[in-house]
Parts: C-alpha cells; sequence; structure tokens
C-alpha cells in the first residue's frame, strides 16, 4: 500500500538588502501611470478574452485561451515588478535647491559636463556609451569615483 | 559617483577602460516622455478593415 507524501512546504527566498530606488517625479509618475493601465485597463480586457475563449470548450487548442494567459502572466509579472518599484522609490527631484557642498558633486539627477579623449560630451545620470543623453543610477558610469 | 568639476575619473567600460575628466555639475529638471499605451494594446479599441 503506498503512503501519501506530506505536502512541500514552499520555498522562501531570503529576504534580500532592499535597494532604494532613486527616481525622480516624472519617473515616479510614468511607473504609476502603467501600473495603473495594467491594472484597471489591459487586465480586465486580456481577462474577458480569456474568459470568453475558455467558454468556446476545448482549451488545449485555442490560440485565444492560450496565449491570452500567456499574457496575463506577462501583466502579472510586470505589475509585480512596478508595484516593487513604486514601493522603493525615493523621490529626487533634480530642481529642488541643495546646499552648495551637494550641488556641486554628482549625485542622482545630477548633469554632467565632462571631456573624454574625443572632446566635451553632456551626461545626466551617466553607461558603457557615454554619448547617451541620460544613463541609470546603477551603471558603471554612474558608480565612478575620483581617482586618486 | 560623488565627483566634482575638475576631478578626474575612470569608466571601466566592457570595451574600454576611459579617463573623463569632469567639467561641470548642475542640477537641472531631467526630460521625461509621459507613459504612452503600447499601440498592440488589448484595450485598445480595435479599428475594423476596410
Amino acid at each position: 500500500m503506498r503512503t501519501k507524501r506530506p505536502l512541500r512546504e514552499p520555498v522562501r527566498e531570503e529576504a534580500g538588502p532592499r535597494l532604494k530606488n532613486y527616481i525622480t517625479p516624472a519617473g515616479l509618475q510614468r511607473l504609476k501611470d502603467e501600473h495603473r493601465f495594467l491594472l484597471s485597463r489591459e487586465r480586465p480586457a486580456v481577462v474577458a478574452v480569456v474568459s470568453w475563449a475558455a467558454g468556446n470548450g476545448d482549451r488545449s487548442e485555442n490560440a485565444d485561451y492560450l496565449y491570452g494567459k500567456r499574457r496575463l502572466r506577462q501583466i502579472d509579472s510586470r505589475i509585480r515588478f512596478l508595484t516593487q518599484r513604486i514601493d522603493a522609490a525615493v523621490v529626487v527631484d533634480p530642481a529642488a535647491s541643495r546646499p552648495r557642498s551637494a550641488a556641486t558633486r554628482v549625485f542622482f539627477g545630477a548633469t554632467v559636463t565632462y571631456k573624454d579623449a574625443v572632446g566635451p560630451n553632456m551626461s545626466s545620470r551617466s553607461s558603457a556609451s557615454m554619448r547617451w543623453t541620460s544613463i541609470a543610477v546603477t551603471s558603471a558610469g554612474a558608480r565612478l569615483s575620483p581617482m586618486r | 559617483m560623488k565627483a566634482s568639476p575638475g576631478d578626474r575619473v575612470d569608466l571601466r567600460a566592457p570595451g574600454k577602460t576611459e579617463r573623463l575628466d569632469v567639467i561641470n555639475v548642475v542640477y537641472a529638471p531631467i526630460p521625461m516622455d509621459p507613459f504612452r499605451e503600447p499601440p498592440g494594446a488589448e484595450s485598445k479599441p480595435k479599428v475594423e478593415g476596410p
């Protein structure tokens, strides 16, 4: 007689260090707009298509159902990502006034004029190609420190 | 980054290492496009063909 296997416990991930998500007010607004669009308009529309397709019978060869379900998974994943980014957001307004010592040093949101072997360039936030206008705060260029 | 004008910084990019001289640092609004609905969104009204 077969014995019933115990149910496996869900594997919980270790909580990693929460990184601050520095973001401009316009950037946060953009994330919130996308989150609202996905949650209130796109997801209900896809759910409607999936429920209509499910009502048509055989789901295994039903493209509307299969692709709708896949799209739902993508939307849910994106919603989770956006929720995390919005929750971890620390709004930094580049235009806000700051002390003189901080106003002349490069922090998040700074627009930097620099000179390389080719000539002067301008970059805000700073990536591998320094011709870019904007670069991610986590990129190599944004983590530069002065040579000693 | 914490560099200030006059500092020289080393950018170690995958391709090569560049040396950059920081000339000026200012804080100004960064232009950003607002969120736009993607063209293939399911929630967009479908346009019937001719």
